[in-house]
């Protein structure tokens, strides 16, 4: 489908969308398991991620033993936790943080690695606002819609934890020709065009199938003709306030099927 | 021109496994002004000797006699020790001739487990004052021992040196009088008292065997109340000196007294420059150049720091820690929230009375002893007074961010445990030269390491790594710590991270039978196991003075996390009671045979007292006091894992 760039025309921006979606999955972690406990998120949020966080809530009296690992419904994955202390960097130990517990926000908006937030007294230890082991930024483009899958993994055999809450906070932006670019991204970079200025790339719609057939012909190119010269109405394709040469151009560039 | 004579001190961090972290310790004011953390006074550390020991050589028809005179006293006991001693007979005379021996008890008392022979000890009573003729028959021409003379006359003969400080080029100046073994605890007043009782030293002679086994014999001069001497060591290693008194009471009555003195000389260390370094809002490093004559790749420091406050000049903690030695320059790190804490505003801030020292026993290696002042200006400090537990933690122990030491991975254990592999466990450590022998296993539930290596003289440095070595399999462990197990074990926990600092509430670091300020046997023992080429050899952290300059970097933070239990031999009225038949004439009761009782507990620790019955090893009089399961089920039960 070729694609007129048309002066004039009124541009929307497709806000992006935020939303919380909290899993399920088996409370008890598998103590030095290979298989780890695996909650599942389902997401409908239809898009792609522009920016994520997870919230979660483990009871676990040794946190060192821990290893986070997001997926995304497309197969990517991202590394939140990585067993904190280890390898031995250098007062934690070998065997990594001894702390209990984690109640607490990932975000790449921390300004503390989770890796290096230990203490001996603090309950949970790890908690608050914590930078993951990968950053978030890698689910960037993949898409939102679908099942996301949180595995915890418990690496020792030795002091076993439970899991409360996994959430996961996304902010996506529609995609509709799942370019892995935000609609509005790829309009304003103008790799897609937007010629009624909808905020949806006219690759994902028919701007001259004014009957809305899901076909550009005759009887669209006679309506528009009929119109021509008044203010307004779906004749106005463009959106200009009035049925003019420019709509009429829109239709026979776009004849065809859509 | 070597490169090891260069006069910097470089780094020697290498070619191992494992680091391990230190930490940077930091306590309050109040440790200063309880004087814990301040190097103690030398004389007041002077110990009670009570007994003579006497070079044994025997002529050509194996035969040796001596003049020995006794002042009154209402037991004598005399002990030949040597090798072939089983064979050994002695005759002691009165001062009337008569060898009667009514009443003498003789006892042939095996010598184990500190040397592999039975030797003949002569106990009499109520003996009588004067000269007596001792002969030992029976041994070989030339062949050489120890005659141990101990009487309770309660006169000892009191030694101590002016400073700690034992370095090449340096005097050190030891000290000696007589008074009586219940003194006054102020040397000064006690060899004052001694002279106004009519106590004085009629001849004294000081031998010094330096680090290459030359022997030179001084006498001893009059200082004021003291006879003393001044030695300057000119080679490092060990140094041993032998005092050897003949005392003479208010009666007349003359008396034998030696004592066994020993240090470690090492090459001097100066504080050449020093820098200022924010490692965060909170910290402060403090960065010292020091030009050491020889290379070394740790120090033990130690600071008082100072500064203005509403309450005017006054000390508000106390840092220090082991540090690297890296390019010439060691590191203090305050916590400048100790400041808030206590008082002061951050303006004029000092460290005083700056300490730096070798890791094995403390030893000073500042020609002075300490760096008086060191200025460094004035500092911002947090407005708020931290009160949160976890940041009293990080002030007292850092945060583990400064260069560490390589450990040999030399993990070791008795390959019959029930510990958990990279869990939480209770760890049972035997002590010094031990043979492996200690707590049972088996007395103890759950998970329980064992550290064992046996037949080790350690340094508390070197025993404490050893431990965190087989530690390291570990995430977290409580100590139970035997003689010097548990001093290693008070060591690591203050100076290194190890599991010891995520284990469970509970009891930390227990102790039994551990010399926290040292023994008699720590020198003397080595000095009579040469006479037979066996032992483990001097242990300097074990030595009084050694212990005490030791004890001096231990803050109360750990001293409230030990608990430590002694032992006593079962006293009965109707006969003359001892743990072992050597070490009973070497030490002052009550002991475990090893250990006297006030020399076990730590001031600041939870002191568990003594129980009557037991002694401190295998072979001795009562039975180990390890095996003592009254008190190792409480240790099992409350010890933290």
């Amino acid at each position: 489908m070729k694609h007129l760039a048309l002066p004039c025309a009124l541009v929307l921006i497709t806000p992006a969308m935020a939303d919380t979606f909290c899993g399920t999955g088996s409370s008890a972690i598998p103590d030095g398991g290979a298989n780890g406990t695996s909650w599942t998120i389902e997401v409908t949020q239809d898009g792609i991620v522009t920016n994520a966080r997870s919230f979660i809530t483990i009871n676990h009296p040794w946190v060192g033993d821990l290893r986070m690992v997001l997926q995304s419904p497309d197969g990517v994955t991202v590394t939140l936790l990585d067993r904190p202390g280890m390898p031995n960097g250098g007062w934690i130990g070998p065997w990594g943080c001894g702390g209990d517990d984690i109640n607490g926000l990932f975000t790449d908006a921390a300004s503390v690695s989770a890796e290096s937030m230990c203490s001996q007294v603090e309950v949970p230890v790890l908690h608050g606002n914590m930078l993951p082991t990968e950053p978030f930024s890698i689910l960037q483009g993949h898409p939102t819609q679908g099942t996301w899958t949180m595995t915890i993994f418990d690496d020792s055999p030795v002091d076993a934890g439970t899991v409360s809450q996994v959430c996961l906070l996304l902010e996506s932006s529609p995609d509709c020709n799942n370019n892995g670019v935000a609609d509005s991204d790829d309009i304003a970079n103008g790799s897609s065009q937007d010629v009624d200025g909808n905020g949806i790339p006219d690759e994902c719609e028919c701007p001259g199938d004014v009957t809305g057939e899901g076909v550009i012909d005759i009887e669209d190119i006679l309506l528009v003709i009929g119109a021509f010269g008044q203010t307004g109405g779906i004749a106005d394709i463009d959106g200009s306030g009035i049925v003019d040469i420019a709509d009429i151009l829109i239709v026979i560039e776009g004849w065809g099927n859509c | 021109m070597t490169l090891l004579s260069l006069g910097l001190c470089v780094s020697l961090l290498a070619g191992s496994q494992q680091v391990v972290a230190p930490k940077q310790v930091g306590a309050p004011a109040s440790d200063l002004l309880n004087n814990r953390l301040r190097s103690p006074d030398p004389s007041t550390i002077g110990r009670p000797f009570g007994h003579a020991m006497l070079d044994i050589t025997f002529d050509d028809e194996g035969q040796w006699q001596y003049d020995v005179p006794i002042p009154p006293t209402a037991h004598l006991s005399l002990l030949p020790i040597g090798p072939g001693c089983e064979t050994w007979s002695l005759i002691a005379t009165n001062p009337n001739g008569q060898a009667d021996g009514s009443n003498q008890t003789i006892t042939e008392g095996s010598l184990q487990p500190f040397f592999p022979v039975t030797a003949q000890r002569v106990d009499i009573a109520n003996p009588m004052a004067g000269t007596w003729r001792i002969t030992i028959h029976g041994g070989h021409p030339g062949d050489a021992g120890q005659l141990i003379v101990r009487d309770r006359s309660g006169i000892a003969l009191q030694l101590h040196p002016t400073s700690h400080v034992a370095l090449v080029g340096h005097p050190i100046v030891l000290r000696s009088a007589l008074a009586a073994v219940d003194r006054s605890g102020s040397p000064l007043q006690d060899a004052l008292d001694g002279l106004a009782s009519g106590l004085d030293i009629i001849n004294a002679q000081i031998n010094w065997r330096d680090s290459r086994s030359n022997n030179t014999t001084f006498e001893l001069v009059q200082n004021g109340p003291w006879l003393e001497h001044t030695f300057t060591p000119t080679d490092t290693g060990p140094h041993e000196a032998r005092i050897e008194i003949v005392g003479i009471d208010a009666d007349g009555f003359t008396f034998l007294r030696s004592a066994n003195w020993h240090c470690q000389v090492n090459t001097p260390v100066v504080v050449t420059g020093l820098q200022q370094i924010d490692l965060d809002e909170n910290r402060l490093a403090i960065d010292l150049d020091i030009d050491c004559s020889e290379p070394r790749s740790k120090v033990l420091v130690g600071s008082e720091v100072w500064c203005n406050g509403s309450d005017g000049m006054r000390p508000r903690c106390w840092i220090g820690g082991m540090t690297a030695v890296t390019d010439g320059r060691i590191r203090l790190v305050l916590d400048k929230r100790w400041l808030t804490l206590e008082g002061g505003n951050g303006l004029d801030l000092q460290l005083r009375e700056t300490r730096i020292a070798d890791p094995n026993a403390a030893q000073p290696l500042l020609p002075e002893g300490a760096v008086g002042v060191l200025a460094l200006g004035n500092v911002e400090v947090p407005v708020a007074a931290p009160h949160d537990p976890d940041v009293l933690l990080d002030m007292q122990h850092g945060k583990g961010d400064q260069p560490g030491f390589q450990v040999e991975g030399g993990a070791r254990d008795q390959g019959s445990r029930a510990d958990q592999y990279g869990g939480h466990n209770l760890m049972l450590s035997h002590g010094y030269c031990s043979d492996g022998q200690s707590f049972p296993p088996s007395d103890f539930t759950g998970n329980v390491a064992v550290y064992y290596n046996p037949d080790q003289n350690f340094s508390h440095d070197e025993f404490a790594l050893d431990i965190w070595s087989l530690g390291s399999q570990y995430k977290s462990y409580g100590l139970v710590g035997h003689s010097q197990g548990g001093n290693a074990a008070v060591h690591l926990f203050t100076f290194y991270w190890s599991g010891l600092d995520w284990a469970s509430d509970g009891r930390l670091l227990q102790g039994m039978g551990v010399p926290f300020s040292g023994t008699a046997l720590a020198g003397n023992l080595a000095v009579l196991a040469e006479l037979f080429g066996i032992g483990c050899g001097i242990n300097y952290d074990m030595t009084y003075d050694g212990a005490a300059v030791w004890l001096s970097y231990i803050p109360t933070s750990t001293r409230e996390r030990t608990w430590t239990w002694t032992s006593t031999f079962q006293d009965d009225w109707w006969s003359y009671d001892y743990c072992h038949v050597v070490t009973d004439l070497l030490l002052w009761d009550p002991d475990d045979g090893v250990v006297e009782n006030s020399e076990g507990d730590l001031d600041g620790a939870h002191n568990m007292g003594t129980t009557t019955g037991w002694c401190h090893i295998e072979d001795m009089s009562d039975p180990p006091e390890v095996t003592d399961t009254n008190r190792t089920s409480s240790m099992n039960s409350e010890g933290a894992r």
